[in-house]
């Protein structure tokens, strides 16, 4: 096998040939790092690279599987983390000037535990600016750019971690989801990822944006390394009271089991309104897909998204310019002029504003509710359109904002994947959006999966 | 759609200096029409909220069965 290839398996494959014996974590690593040596400049994806570091855990994990002390499936697998988790002395900016020189003393919750299942730290990933938006335009470290088109966002604000599995730099990765940050990168490259419910995963050492929404979530090439990253990350964490007291469970014992019995909810009120043409006709195409693999279709209604977008974003902005308060005081010409304009509008949200904002959210729980009363998950396109070219802001009218068929689903709290459905007629991904009931990423998984395996979508690699 | 706020760039100067942060003009130009356009939705909103709207539970999504 050459070693590109070896780095377009899938984290399962690679774990399942490592145990064998058929693969070593030194030559993954290896492998993994010689190609950020060759592509990082061109794609912006790794903000620091911990080579020495990765070799040494890989070279342990050899030892460890050789000796019969397996740490999991996912033992000696190479992971790249977003800049955002702490991670003991290895640099953890956030995407920030301001925290340029932050070296973390212990490692985040989820980092811990990835750690203890055996992963390989490869390094940290380009992000955007503190998580507080979508494009990974990075004024202080450079823009990541879209393996399928270098001129184009990755999306974000996980930017760096997508491109990084899109390109095979990695093989596994960690994001965050407080407004489509893991589902709009994910969908822009080509790539899986999972917002799971929140409360679902600790964000103890995670740099917060918003409170009511931040979300720990799971990034790879394939349905299944999700699962099993779930089943790392996941459960309670005593240290972090926003996270669940419900106990982890298998995230992959659904994984097979097909769309025969589902029954897929179709909003096309907001969902499918204003999405570009060759958007639309992938996501049906998988949609059709579904059904012809025995899931059932039931058109849904999920009325006011206009106004959850709204209310999102007040949330959002009015949470994140609560935690920077202090260094927009102090520290205002250190922010990159998007983010900077962002927090200063939280600063302007009224406190009457807020609570309406979160009035709101509790009726759109009632919808999500609803919908899926009738249907066991809802099914949408994920992006609206191709990515952003790089540099071109985003819009934050509810009508035209790349993200606007994602945060409802932040408002809500729900769980949602995107994972690749086809390329528009440019060539470029689109993600499909599956939403489920709160606590249920097995079944959103295993719907997932049953698209997967119809459709190899997520085995096409970029032209890099 | 909405019916605009009229937010003049003082007042949004004003504003921020009541929050502890500095705005300059130009700042405050940038910021008019995001703040004319996310406060008129949200005003919008609230005047159509339903009065036995309440906010959700404080803390994690409870997770009863739907």
């Amino acid at each position: 096998m050459t070693e590109d290839a070896f780095c377009f398996l899938s984290g399962a494959e690679l774990g399942r040939r490592i145990a064998r014996r058929e693969a070593s974590p030194v030559e993954a690593a290896r492998a993994c790092l010689s190609r950020v040596d060759r592509l990082n400049a061109k794609l912006g994806a790794f903000l620091t690279v911990t080579a020495d570091r990765a070799l040494a855990e890989a070279a342990t994990a050899e030892r460890e599987i050789a000796a019969g002390r397996s740490r999991g499936p996912l033992h000696g697998v190479p992971m790249a983390l977003k800049d955002i988790f702490d991670t003991a002395g290895v640099r953890t900016t956030a995407g920030s000037k301001i925290l340029a020189e932050n070296v973390p003393v212990r490692d985040a919750a989820v980092v811990e535990r990835l750690r203890a299942a055996g992963l390989v730290l490869l390094g940290k990933t380009n992000m955007h600016e503190f998580a507080f938006g979508t494009t990974n335009d990075n004024p202080h470290y450079g823009p990541a750019r879209n393996p399928w088109d270098l001129e184009r966002s990755p999306g974000g604000s996980s930017g760096g971690s997508a491109a990084a599995l899109a390109a095979g730099l990695c093989t596994v990765s960690l994001g965050t989801d407080t407004g489509g940050s893991i589902r709009i990168p994910a969908g822009a490259c080509g790539v899986t990822g999972l917002k799971p419910t929140l409360g679902r995963a600790s964000r103890r050492g995670v740099a917060p944006l918003a409170w009511s929404f931040d979300t720990v979530g799971p990034m790879a090439r394939a349905v299944e390394d999700l699962a099993l990253l779930m089943n790392v990350i996941a459960g309670p964490d005593a240290e972090d009271e926003w996270c669940a007291v419900r106990p982890a469970e298998d995230f992959a014992r659904d994984l097979e089991r097909g769309a025969g019995g589902l029954t897929l909810g179709v909003p096309h009120e907001w969902f499918f309104e204003g999405v570009e043409p060759g958007v639309e006709a992938a996501v049906r195409e998988a949609i059709a897909l579904l059904e012809r693999e025995g899931a059932r279709r039931v058109d849904v209604a999920l009325p006011g998204m206009a106004g959850a977008y709204t209310a999102h974003h007040a949330i959002l902005a009015a949470e994140a310019s609560a935690f920077h308060g202090p260094w927009l005081c102090e520290r205002a010409d250190d922010y990159g002029g998007d983010v900077r304009r962002g927090l200063e509008l939280g600063q302007l949200v009224a406190a009457a504003d807020y609570v309406n904002a979160r009035r709101v959210q509790a009726i759109v729980r009632a919808t999500f509710r609803a919908a899926l009363v009738v249907a066991d998950v809802l099914v949408t396109p994920c992006l609206p359109q191709a990515p952003l070219r790089v540099g071109e802001p985003m819009s934050r009218e509810p009508e035209a904002a790349w993200n606007r068929l994602l945060t409802p689903v932040n408002l809500a709290g729900y769980p949602a994947i995107s994972m690749p459905c086809g390329f528009d007629g440019a060539g470029m991904p689109v993600g499909l959006q599956i939403i489920g009931r709160p606590f249920e990423e097995a079944l959103v998984l295993r719907a997932a999966r049953a698209c997967e395996r119809a459709r190899e979508w997520h085995t096409r690699r970029p032209p890099v | 759609m909405f019916d605009t706020p009229d937010l003049p760039e003082e007042l949004l100067i004003a504003l921020a200096r009541q929050r502890g942060f500095a705005l300059d003009a130009e700042r405050a130009a940038m910021l008019r029409p995001l703040a004319e356009s996310l406060f008129s939705r949200l005003a919008y909103i609230g005047e159509r909220l339903p009065r036995d709207a309440a906010p959700p539970p404080a803390g994690v999504l409870e997770d009863r069965a739907p």
